[in-house]
């Protein structure tokens, strides 16, 4: 009696199976289980800087070399413009002359929503600028192309000093219109 | 070729400049009433007639410019030579020259270029002294007027084309306006002959800078209303340049080379000849 009770159980048992499995098998493949944020490695974090080219002196005194230089990224283009400036004149790279006068600050930059872009420079660039139409248009020339290089918005650049326009920064280049990216004074082979 | 009277003279039914055939006509007769021995009565306020070589030495005052590594100064350098080719075009005779300062005086840019303009000369010769953040960079080099802006670019004067020149514009020169620091504008393709001929001189000379002849938005140039050029004598951040520039040799040599220059361009007619 007892077996027989057993071997009831057990068909019952089997037949659920099988039910169960041929209702699997008629619904398709099964979904992903729901993966929660905390159960996998967390995603790379966003790049959190830009590869530049930036404008610094040739040593052999031709004019202007291209060299590729890691800026923090910037939230906006007037963040990003100001961050390469502040890359343009802060440290440069081994075996450059400098172009900006040593101790120009950036004041400022800002854009006026028709592809100018407004380069506001401490007075050193004037006051501790050595002098020479040459130097002078290697640092108008470096600033300019660093902007308009790796912005793509800013088609020309305006040069103000301390908040002000200025006639030149030495005597020579007329600096009352905003300057298209020059790159006839850069020399040698492009940026590594 | 057919000759088309201007808009104005049309307008009044005149096939010739009335004034000035009237002007003249009174002027003859007057002469032939009065004789040759009459007194001629003291003439007019003309406008100024110079017609010679403005040159502008840079700098001055405060404003030192460019210093070498002897202590050179740019501002006293090119006064140097500035008087150098002023005593060279007197001796030879061929050139009056005017210099815009002779001293060591401040004078704006707006300055020098309206002493320039109130003068009319052939030539406007802004002297320089160049420097570098090498000191390999060495030679001398001659810059043009080049505008930089968007909008300053629309004077840009348009590139020669082959075939027949255009027809002039229907307009009388009394309506060509020009915008004031923009003048140099007009005279680029004749500054452009110069400076050119300034460097083949140079270079023959064996000192032309990695540009020799440069197009830049020049301030000493861009107000003047006659051909200039910028000439930077030399690399006073150079101690090759800077040890010649010194030299009265070499002074002399660039003041002479200038004057040869302009007065083999007024012979060949790339610059109109002035009164002498």
């Amino acid at each position: 009696m007892m077996w027989r009770a057993l071997a009831v159980a057990g068909a019952v048992v089997l037949l659920l199976a099988l039910g169960a499995g041929a209702w699997m098998i008629s619904r398709g493949p099964v979904a992903p289980a729901v993966v929660r944020s905390s159960d996998v490695e967390a995603p790379p974090a966003p790049t959190s800087h830009i590869t530049a080219t930036l404008f610094f002196g040739d040593p052999g005194g031709r004019g202007l070399i291209a060299r590729r230089v890691d800026v923090p990224l910037g939230a906006s283009v007037a963040e990003q413009g100001e961050a390469i400036l502040l890359a343009a004149l802060g440290t440069r790279p081994p075996g450059t002359t400098p172009v900006v006068p040593v101790g120009t600050r950036v004041r400022a930059f800002y854009l006026d929503g028709t592809g100018t872009g407004f380069v506001d420079l401490s007075a050193e660039v004037r006051t501790k600028h050595t002098g020479g139409s040459f130097a002078e248009a290697l640092t108008v020339a470096a600033v300019v192309n660093a902007v308009t290089s790796n912005l793509p918005s800013v088609a020309r650049v305006r040069l103000l000093v301390e908040g002000r326009e200025v006639e030149t920064l030495a005597g020579h280049l007329d600096l009352a219109e905003p300057f298209l990216p020059d790159l006839s004074l850069v020399v040698g082979r492009p940026a590594p | 070729m057919r000759y088309a009277p201007p808009a104005l003279w049309r307008r009044h039914g005149l096939a010739v400049p009335a004034m000035p055939v009237l002007a003249l006509a009174s002027a003859l007769l007057a002469q032939a009433q009065a004789g040759p021995g009459a007194q001629q009565p003291p003439a007019a306020v003309s406008p100024p007639s110079f017609a010679g070589v403005v040159v502008d030495p840079g700098h001055g005052g405060d404003d030192h410019g460019a210093v070498g590594a002897t202590g050179i100064e740019e501002k006293a350098l090119v006064l140097g030579v500035a008087q150098r080719l002023q005593s060279l075009a007197a001796l030879h005779g061929g050139i009056r020259v005017r210099l815009t300062r002779d001293d060591d005086r401040a004078l704006t840019l707006d300055q020098r270029a309206t002493a320039a303009n109130s003068s009319p000369g052939i030539l406007f010769v802004s002297l320089h002294a160049n420097f570098s953040p090498s000191p390999k960079t060495a030679g001398v080099e001659v810059g043009t007027y080049r505008a930089a802006g968007p909008s300053a670019q629309e004077v840009r004067v348009a590139p020669r084309r082959s075939g027949p020149a255009p027809p002039a514009p229907p307009v009388s020169r009394w309506a060509a306006l020009v915008r004031w620091d923009q003048a140099q504008a007009q005279h680029v393709e004749r500054a452009s002959v110069v400076a050119q001929r300034l460097v083949e001189r140079f270079r023959a000379m064996g000192t032309v800078g990695p540009r020799a002849w440069f197009q830049a938005p020049l301030k000493p140039l861009s107000a003047v209303n006659m051909p200039g050029v910028l000439v930077e004598l030399g690399y006073l951040s150079n101690a090759d340049d800077e040890g010649a520039l010194v030299s009265e040799e070499r002074q002399a040599a660039l003041a002479q080379a200038v004057l040869d220059v302009v007065l083999a361009s007024i012979e060949n007619g790339a610059l109109p000849a002035g009164p002498r």
